[in-house]
């Protein structure tokens, strides 16, 4: 539970998602224009992988697969996106981008059933 | 009168009920299409091995009786089966013969089948996951409960072959449907897991009962060179062909003497689990399935009748999933060197099928095919043909020898036997 | 230096090339001769079926002889085969003494007396396509395969054949 190096800031591209890995935890990072995101790697809707399919435009994230959007500042649910995005907690330090990790954010997919 | 003319050509055979059949059942596009429907979409039709489908979420594709299957291991490790088909509008929803779905395909999401078409998704267990924008365009009036995989019957047995029914019906489990036909092979095959190392296909314009007669009968090494210079032998004579309930044959073990025949070498080191080196097991079960082990590799041919005229074989070689390397690779080169594509006994089988083939056309004269040979049950007896039409021809009421003709209980050879004896002592 | 090796790829062409021509016309001794003693021949493919590397065929200097050698006492289709061949690229050591190619291969068949002659012989068709990954030993000027692998694409082999590829 503290914070934890991802990359360097200059890494993270505006309008570009990258993924990485943080003590065996998946990040999604993001780029917003004044400050930086960090959420679950994969779309809540259907657990598609976002650095593949994510789609970033004027801090708008798009899935895809079935177009789900959220604001990327926010997690807001836009369009036909029915669940938030989940963020972590994010500062820059020296250049180097942190996260929060306190327990890995994830999405209740319900696939006990699998 | 050595040669015949029409008359004599056609007419019955001094023969018995079972010891011959007529070329129709190998030619006639009704009588395929009644196979379709009576035999190979009622009964238990092995598909491919498990090895194929290591992972979870990995799948095979195949067909059944022209019905196009899935199989795909769930995230619980266990296999299923459902036809290839999206309930939406009858895409196939899987073109590919392999692969896992832990990452999504281009329509779709991890660990679903998607349809490309509209990206309907579907879990490993055949429910539906998404329908697109269902809301909007079917409102409350169509769910995804309502819309799921027609799921098959599936069964992993034997070895770790994964057997597909497209009958809900059946009634029986793979074990009840081989009667036992299998019991010679299962405590060697079921001892640790096996892994498919072989794998070809070929397409072969005959009936797929001609092959299955050919892998029933050795008769026939008089077409194999190797096979006539080492195998005519006591031993060889000895073997059993043993008939089971269901249409199923196996023919018992032999040590084959393989120090005659230049160019190969002993396979005495290498075996199964359970079997001295150097035996050898052959079954083939009704309607079309051949297990073949000799030594060291494990040879399975299986079949997916196209036309009355044309089948598709399925070459596999199996060995041990514990293999060295080196055991692995002398594998290989044993079943290669016999089975392979480029090996010695595969090519004459298949030259002799095709020229079977070619003669067996509709409205041809009707050629009666021999299938009278009676050896006391060993070897070079036919006895594995006339089980298996028995069978055939009861599940078709129609006669082999007459198949517009509805079928007739086969007497006991003895039976027949003392009835001959007896017209002839009159 | 540079000539040398020219040369040399040269003639490693040459020698794919006249053994192609070798073995359509059947001249087992021939392609014999042109291999080490340690030479090595395999026929593989990939099975996305199976997910495994398939070998279909193959053994030492030895087994292939006695294959070719054994030819006349078995049944086989002979229906002619055709290849056609090109070769892609030829590496030739520094120290000139070993070389490696890579050909496109393409192999016809003609039918024969494969089927029903009547109807059939004269067709042709493809009957396997694939490449051939040879390696040569270089001694002075005699150029041998030390290693072929004849790689398919094709895994719909139909009859098969007794003849090596």
């Amino acid at each position: 539970m503290s914070w934890k190096a991802a990359c360097p800031v200059s890494d993270v591209k505006q309008d570009t998602l990258k993924e990485c890995t943080i003590d065996g935890i998946e990040i999604l990072l993001a780029n917003v224009g004044d400050g930086f995101r960090a959420y679950p790697p994969v779309c809540p809707h259907m657990e598609q992988y976002l650095e593949g399919s994510g789609i970033c435009a004027n801090n708008v994230m798009t899935c895809d697969r079935h177009l789900w959007q959220w604001d990327m500042k926010t997690g807001e649910p836009l369009g036909p996106a029915e669940k938030p995005l989940l963020i972590y907690q994010t500062k820059e330090v020296n250049g180097q981008l942190m996260v929060f990790l306190d327990e890995e954010l994830e999405y209740d997919f319900d696939d006990d059933d699998d | 009168m050595s040669s015949r003319n029409h008359d004599q050509w056609n007419a019955t055979p001094d023969l018995q009920q079972g010891e011959w059949v007529d070329s129709k059942i190998y030619s006639d596009e009704e009588i395929f299409e009644d196979e379709l429907k009576k035999i190979w979409s009622k009964t238990w039709i092995p598909v491919c091995h498990e090895s194929e489908l290591k992972e979870a979420y990995s799948f095979r594709t195949m067909t059944i009786a022209r019905e196009p299957v899935i199989v795909v291991r769930g995230k619980d490790m266990v296999v299923r089966a459902f036809l290839n088909v999206c309930p939406h509008r009858g895409n196939m929803i899987e073109r590919r013969p392999s692969g896992n779905y832990k990452r999504g395909t281009p329509s779709g999401t991890p660990k679903t089948m998607t349809c490309m078409f509209h990206a309907w998704s579907f879990d490993m267990k055949g429910k539906c996951v998404n329908i697109s924008r269902k809301a909007e365009g079917y409102q409350d009036r169509l769910n995804e409960s309502q819309v799921g995989l027609r799921e098959l019957k599936c069964e992993v047995y034997f070895g770790g072959f994964v057997w597909v029914s497209l009958n809900d019906d059946i009634g029986i489990t793979v074990e009840e449907f081989a009667a036992g036909s299998l019991d010679v092979l299962a405590p060697s095959l079921n001892e640790e897991p096996l892994e498919v190392f072989h794998y070809h296909k070929a397409i072969i314009p005959c009936n797929y009962k001609l092959w299955h007669d050919t892998n029933c009968e050795f008769y026939h090494d008089y077409l194999h060179y190797h096979n006539r210079i080492t195998g005519f032998n006591e031993a060889y004579f000895a073997r059993k062909n043993s008939g089971f309930d269901g249409g199923h044959i196996n023919v018992g073990s032999f040590e084959v003497q393989y120090d005659n025949y230049e160019g190969s070498h002993s396979r005495e080191e290498l075996s199964f689990p359970h079997l001295p080196p150097n035996h050898w097991y052959m079954i083939d079960m009704f309607p079309g399935v051949n297990f073949n082990l000799r030594g060291s590799a494990l040879r399975c041919d299986l079949m997916t009748p196209l036309g009355p005229n044309s089948v598709m074989i399925e070459f596999r070689g199996l060995g041990l999933a514990s293999d060295s390397k080196k055991d692995r690779q002398t594998r290989i080169d044993h079943h290669n060197s016999i089975w392979g594509p480029f090996g010695r006994n595969l090519h004459e089988d298949l030259l002799a099928v095709t020229g079977q083939g070619s003669s067996m056309h509709p409205m041809a004269e009707s050629r009666k095919i021999l299938h009278g040979r009676h050896e006391n049950e060993t070897i070079h007896d036919e006895n594995g043909m006339r089980h298996y039409y028995e069978e055939w021809g009861k599940l078709l009421n129609r006669s082999p020898s007459n198949p517009d003709e509805t079928f007739k209980p086969y007497p006991a050879f003895k039976e027949q036997e003392a009835q001959r004896a007896a017209a002839a002592g009159k | 230096m540079a000539e040398i090796k020219h040369d040399l790829k040269e003639q490693v062409r040459e020698l794919i090339y006249n053994t192609c021509i070798h073995l359509d016309d059947h001249q087992w001794e021939h392609w014999h001769d042109n291999c080490a003693d340690n030479f090595n021949y395999a026929i593989r493919a990939f099975s996305p079926e199976v997910q495994a590397d398939i070998k279909y065929h193959g053994g030492d200097k030895e087994y292939m002889q006695s294959i070719t050698s054994m030819l006349s006492k078995h049944n086989s289709d002979q229906s002619p085969l055709r290849r056609h061949c090109t070769v892609y690229r030829v590496d030739v050591a520094a120290d000139g003494k070993s070389a490696a190619a890579i050909s496109s291969l393409a192999v016809y068949q003609t039918q024969l007396d494969g089927i029903n002659s009547h109807v059939d012989a004269g067709t042709t068709s493809i009957f396997l396509v694939g490449r051939y990954n040879d390696k040569f030993i270089i001694d002075g000027d005699s150029i041998k395969f030390e290693d072929r692998e004849v790689r398919l694409d094709t895994r719909r082999l139909d009859k098969g054949t007794h003849w090596p590829i």
